[in-house]
């Protein structure tokens, strides 16, 4: 069992829906619940996700499915489960062993517009080199986000 | 006065039925929209999202006095 630490509730409805948690190593997941009772809590079914990829999902361009039955690497997909308040990865899944009943349908894409503004969060902030032939991409994603870019040099404006 | 157990709403429509693709909703068959009148309970924001909300329906509440519009 690898235990987990709540990041963020990514959808919410009577429960988390979708949630995103890392490990002690900082290996993230993007974890969807498909399974609850009470007597197995919740489960979800986890996929270890890179920062690139779970920012490509947040940023509505990744559907939700294709992170499951497409991952980044071979033995990535994890059942988690949050039970008495303790949320680990408590089993690895063989691709073939991820059933219908695990996944979301197609065509389930994040919309982070709809998110609730908080009017003070603490802020980080970095200093980025994004190709120019990304600048669309990079605008699009700080726009859909919120987010505020400076550019520091004159061939990247937004 | 409000029961202790809200439920869940969504007041957007093109949202809801996106969630019917998460896998806790696939057995759902589709989203119904209600009208809520004051006398029907309270209804706060609630979750990540704007256009999640709860309510907390009163004991008063009957299922008659509800306008459902079909969706």
């Amino acid at each position: 069992m690898r235990p987990l630490t709540l990041m963020q509730t990514l959808e919410y409805y009577d429960v988390p829906q979708i949630i995103v948690a890392v490990d002690a190593m900082g290996t993230r997941y993007l974890c969807t619940l498909f399974k609850q009772d009470e007597e197995n809590g919740f489960e979800y079914i986890g996929v270890q996700i890179s920062e690139p990829r779970l920012m490509a999902f947040v940023g509505g361009q990744l559907d939700l499915r294709e992170a499951y039955l497409h991952p980044e690497v071979e033995n990535a997909v994890y059942l988690v489960t949050a039970r008495k308040e303790v949320l680990a990865a408590t089993k690895l899944i063989q691709q073939q062993d991820i059933t219908e009943k695990m996944l979301p349908e197609a065509g389930y894409f994040f919309d982070a517009s709809d998110l609730v503004d908080d009017e003070n969060p603490p802020l980080d902030t970095y200093q980025l080199e994004v190709p120019v032939h990304d600048r669309i991409t990079f605008s699009t994603l700080v726009s859909r986000m919120g987010w505020r870019a400076f550019s520091l040099r004159k061939t990247a404006v937004f | 006065m409000p029961l202790a157990v809200g439920l869940s709403v969504i007041d957007d429509e093109a949202k809801a039925r996106k969630n019917l693709k998460l896998p806790m909703f696939k057995q759902f068959k589709g989203v119904i929209a209600l009208m809520l009148n004051p006398t029907d309970g309270v209804v706060k924001q609630t979750g990540v999202h704007r256009s999640h909300h709860t309510w907390w329906r009163t004991k008063s509440f009957e299922m008659s006095n509800l306008k459902m519009l079909e969706v």
